[in-house]
């Protein structure tokens, strides 16, 4: 058989790719589908028959006020995280930006807790939240009543949100400085001369000049939030999501369904990440298409 | 009492011979001509457990795999008696298996779906229900064990063990609540330690420091989420007076009057007397551990936990304060048989195995090393065990320690969880938030034996 060079470059090229796609077919693609599969099924990985039940495990999510409960909670987390983390980030990408000495020394500190363990994270705050914690001593000075974070209901979910926008941090400024570098200074210095304000120049040239950054960081955001686990399952109290579900998240139910509870209802939970992974889905299409609209 | 226990185990190993051959006949019909020749065993090993399987013998090499969770003390321990145990049972190969405490129940269901797992698991008590639900336990063959001698030889708690009309599991050890007192605490305080619900409030508000508001030492620990929800269970409701469920463990009575009266006396902590904080230093081991809690309710495995984290505690321990009954909450881990050795030569060296490590004399060895308390009546008494006064007070309350019965562990503890912060942080009325957690609960029970008797 005879290959002319073209052909050659083209077989490597695909030769190469395959032990990625052969990955993310096993390992990606294959699973979610099979999740597809398991929840039509009452699956109980112990037991020995795990019948098809057709729609019976969604129908039973319509009804249950935890998933419920869940969903909502995880759109605070979204809503509330996302612009949060976002804005603060822009901040201090903008005054990191302006710095002449030390600027190495400084976006390491801020990156420092991104690169830190999120369990790790959890648990110092946990003990900066309790009722005798470092937030209540400071308060206290300022005759603020102590009050205990993590186990009240209506704050509890914000308490976690803090700690997660200040994980994620370091992250988005690292992405902010680069997508900042990157806006010809040329465009600012003429509008300087132009007379235009450091508020103007702020909201007509470094914001549309950013909206790659921006989109990147929207949709990477939201799609962590909508899965946040692990900040709710090593803070909340009880590690449950408490207190009463007010901390819960989807990801935290799935699993508490899934893997912390026996019997095991492996279906159910897998109907739950079809419902999250539909939402996600849709959420990311919108968001490039609508976001990403006048990019040039 | 000893003697005839003896008698009897002679008496069955004749008995013994024959259902042995049968079970193996049931794995490996083929093998019936060979096992008949084999009936015969020669001279009994020595090394055995208390049930008199000795006799039982195997047909041909086998292997077993046994799972426990990583626990040092304990992993050490089975190690040592693995090879105690194969060489007085020639033919019989155990293969210990660990893994992570977390991931218990992941391990087990993947390995399971897989087609493989454990053929002698060691469980939570409270997952026996759930897995007898999914067939995936065998019970123990009565002939093998009979129920006579497994309800006369252990604590009542060996209760939790059984579902309908068979035994699952034996216990090496359990582990019971009691009352930790910090002393440097009390003795300032000039009070000893409480024996009744009243001395405890009172013992409470007299070790309770605040700053203003804020709480320096709390004079009670008040950590549902620990131990708290089961000491409310078992062993306050029974104290007041009532049980938590009836005793065919088919109908909650948690909001009996008891039941109410028992919830009432444990939030007054918080609400009423002012000597505790929820999520003071995080959690109420914590608290005590740290010297910041006069007083806590807590297991006997949390003695180990002080004696490596804090050696300079100086603390007591006390059974619980009572009120008009004494009671405790009694907890364990035992070794089960699952599906995969229900016949044949398995089935067999699994039996011999659990036997094996329900044994007195390991269990004499086990309190010791682990720090869980022998399983065995028989061994209540034993002064050796008792000279340790930080397991002494877990040991005598074993006598009126119960276990509950649940079908579904993690939604049950959050079930009372709940009900406690309903009423702590959503103004609930104490019935109504009982009656919640209790009918949601029941539901739950009624499918769990409605699946069963069918």
């Amino acid at each position: 058989m005879h290959l002319t060079l073209e052909r050659r470059k083209w077989l490597w090229g695909y030769a190469f790719i395959l032990i990625p796609l052969i990955f993310f077919l096993s390992i990606r693609i294959g699973p979610t589908l099979y999740a597809f599969w398991v929840s039509f099924h009452k699956w109980d990985p112990i037991a020995l028959d795990r019948p098809w039940i057709g729609m019976d495990n969604y129908r039973e999510l319509a009804e249950d006020k935890v998933f419920w409960r869940a969903m909502r909670n995880t759109w605070i987390y979204v809503l509330v995280g996302v612009p949060a983390g976002l804005v603060i980030s822009l901040v201090i990408a903008l005054g990191l930006q302006k710095l002449v000495r030390f600027t190495g020394l400084f976006r390491a500190l801020y990156f420092l807790p991104y690169i830190t363990s999120l369990v790790a994270v959890g648990w110092v705050w946990r003990w900066m939240y309790m009722p005798n914690g470092l937030f209540n001593e400071v308060l206290g000075f300022f005759g603020i009543a102590s009050n205990n974070w993590l186990g009240n209901p209506t704050t509890a979910i914000y308490a976690i949100i803090v700690t997660t926008v200040w994980h994620g941090l370091g992250f988005q400024v690292v992405i902010f400085l680069a997508g900042l570098e990157s806006i010809p200074q040329d465009y600012l210095e003429a509008a300087h001369v132009d007379g235009a304000t450091a508020w103007q120049r702020f909201r007509d040239i470094v914001v549309p000049q950013l909206n790659p950054t921006i989109v990147f960081l929207v949709v990477t955001g939201v799609i962590s939030n909508l899965q946040v686990f692990t900040q709710v399952r090593s803070m909340s109290s009880q590690g449950t999501g408490g207190p009463l579900n007010s901390t819960i998240s989807i990801v935290l139910y799935v699993y508490q369904k899934a893997f912390a509870s026996l019997p095991s209802k492996m279906g159910y939970a897998s109907a739950m990440t079809v419902v999250l992974f539909i939402i996600i889905l849709g959420i990311t299409i919108v968001q490039l298409k609508v976001l990403q609209r006048d990019t040039d | 009492m000893k003697k005839s226990l003896y008698s009897q185990a002679v008496d069955r190993r004749s008995a013994l011979k024959i259902g042995a051959a049968s079970a193996a006949a049931l794995g490996a019909g083929r093998q019936v001509a060979a096992m008949a020749q084999d009936a015969t065993p020669a001279a009994s090993p020595t090394t055995g457990g208390d049930f008199g399987l000795a006799d039982l013998q195997v047909e041909g090499d086998v292997e077993i795999e046994y799972w426990q969770y990583e626990f040092a003390s304990k992993t050490d321990l089975v190690n040592e008696l693995i090879p105690e145990f194969e060489a007085a049972n020639p033919g019989i190969k155990i293969k210990h298996v660990n893994f992570p405490y977390e991931d218990f129940i992941q391990q087990v269901a993947a390995a399971v779906q897989a087609g493989e797992g454990p053929d002698v698991l060691n469980v939570y008590f409270g997952w026996i229900p759930a897995y007898v639900q999914q067939q995936f336990l065998a019970p123990l063959n009565p002939e093998w064990f009979p129920h006579e001698e497994i309800e006369s030889a252990f604590f009542p708690t060996i209760a939790a063990a059984k579902v309908k009309d068979d035994y699952y599991a034996l216990p090496t050890a359990v582990r019971t609540l009691a009352l930790f007192c910090n002393m440097d605490l009390l003795d300032a305080a000039g009070i000893a330690p409480p024996t009744n619900w009243d001395e405890l409030v009172e013992a409470a508000k007299a070790t309770t420091v605040k700053d203003g508001e804020k709480f320096e030492i709390v004079g009670f620990t008040y950590d549902l989420a620990g131990q708290g929800h089961n000491w409310w269970r078992e062993a306050l409701i029974r104290q007041a007076g009532g049980e938590p469920s009836t005793d065919d463990n088919r109908t909650l009575q948690w909001t009996s009057p008891e039941g109410v009266e028992a919830f009432n006396y444990l939030i007054s902590f918080l609400t009423e007397h002012g000597v505790t904080e929820s999520g003071f230093q995080t959690d109420g081991q914590t608290a005590f551990g740290s010297g910041k809690a006069a007083l806590h309710v807590d297991g006997s495995f949390r003695v180990g936990t002080y004696a490596a984290n804090a050696p300079d505690l100086n603390y007591q321990i006390v059974p619980l304060p009572e009120y008009k009954e004494k009671a405790s909450f009694a907890s364990f881990w035992c070794n089960t048989i699952t599906r995969n050795a229900a016949e044949g030569d398995k089935a067999i060296a699994s039996a011999k195995w659990i036997d094996f490590l329900a044994s007195a004399d390991v269990m004499k060895r086990w309190t010791p090393a682990v720090g869980e308390l022998p399983a065995r009546v028989a061994l209540a008494e034993d002064p050796a065990l008792l000279e340790n006064p930080k397991v002494a007070p877990f040991i005598e309350s074993l006598p009126y320690s119960y276990a509950t019965f649940m079908v579904n562990e993690a939604d049950l503890r959050q079930a009372v969880l709940d009900a406690f912060d309903n009423v702590v942080l959503a103004g609930l009325d104490p019935e109504a938030a009982l009656q919640e957690a209790q009918d949601k609960i029941q539901a739950q029970l009624d499918e769990y034996w409605a699946a069963l008797d069918a």
